[in-house]
Parts: structure tokens; C-alpha cells; sequence
């Protein structure tokens, strides 16, 4: 069984659409563009769901260190 | 089309000098020119707005954002004066 690393199956995430989830019960879903070591990440397309609100965003980069699940293929509930 | 990973240094190199929307995790959001930035995502941002809740606060000519606030540092394409859309 080949090993899959973390950063390994986010680069194969590249140019798909994810769903994040932050600590705080904020969400983001977006086309993953890039990201980097400390989960930091480039996303395009952007839907932010705050306590209900939505807000689109074009592209964004986004802090890795609050980031607390990462769904490839996933969309905000 | 094909994609080339995009790090965010290539985010940087393409934000310098645009106005971005910075939101910080206590919701602020800090409107503005990009004028630095660094590996923290400290920001030096000028003319800068600062909203809280869609109602702007305050203005400044000139900020330093200390990185660990910033939750996203949001850039547009166009360089039309920004509207948020809420659902």
C-alpha cells in the first residue's frame, strides 16, 4: 500500500475545488491554486461563509494556521 | 488550461501595488493599496479603510498589520471599487 502524505494528497487537490474549515466555524470553499508548508493557501473563486453571511471573493490567500480540515471535491454545506 | 502551482510568493509578486481586502480573525476587515509584505503576513497597507461589520471605522494613511491577526489577504482582478456580496 503506497503511503500518501498529507501535502501529498493537497497537491493532488491542485486546481479542483476544496471545502476548508477553520477553527472558529468559518468555512471556505474555492479553487485550490497553491499552497505551501504551513498550509498557507491560494484559492481562487472564493465562497467565505461567515455565522451565515456568504461573501465572494476572487482570489485570496489564505492563513494556514487557523485551517482545521481541508475537503478535496467538497462544498460548503 | 494548464495550471502551475501557485505559491503564495507568486501571490505576493501579483498583489504588490493592488488594493486588497485584508480580514484579520476578530472579523476587522482592513481595506487598502499594498505597499509590503512579508513571509508572516505582516502588511504595510496605505490608504487604508478599516470595517468593522461592513461599516467603515476608519481611515489611515498608513499601517503596519502585524501578520498572526491576518485570516485572508483577498485580491481583485479589476481595480473597480469593491463591493461584497451577502446571501
Amino acid at each position: 500500500m503506497t503511503t500518501i502524505l498529507p501535502l501529498g494528497l493537497l497537491d493532488k487537490a491542485i486546481s479542483s475545488r476544496v471545502w476548508i474549515l477553520m477553527k472558529d466555524d468559518r468555512e471556505f470553499e474555492g479553487t485550490l491554486r497553491g499552497f505551501d508548508d504551513f498550509f498557507n493557501m491560494v484559492l481562487e473563486n472564493v465562497i467565505e461563509l461567515d455565522n451565515g453571511k456568504k461573501n465572494k471573493l476572487e482570489q485570496i490567500l489564505l492563513n494556514g494556521t487557523q485551517i482545521c480540515l481541508i475537503v478535496p471535491g467538497g462544498e460548503i454545506s | 488550461m494548464s495550471h502551475e502551482k501557485r505559491t503564495s510568493a507568486d501571490f505576493f509578486k501579483q498583489v504588490f501595488g493592488r488594493t486588497v481586502n485584508v480580514k484579520l480573525h476578530n472579523r476587522t476587515e482592513y481595506i487598502g493599496v499594498l505597499a509590503a509584505l512579508d513571509g508572516n503576513m505582516n502588511l504595510v497597507l496605505e490608504q487604508c479603510e478599516e470595517y468593522l461589520e461592513s461599516k467603515l471605522i476608519n481611515k489611515y494613511g498608513q499601517i503596519l498589520l502585524r501578520g498572526n491577526n491576518v485570516l485572508y489577504i483577498s485580491a481583485k482582478f479589476n481595480q473597480k471599487q469593491q463591493q461584497e456580496e451577502e446571501v
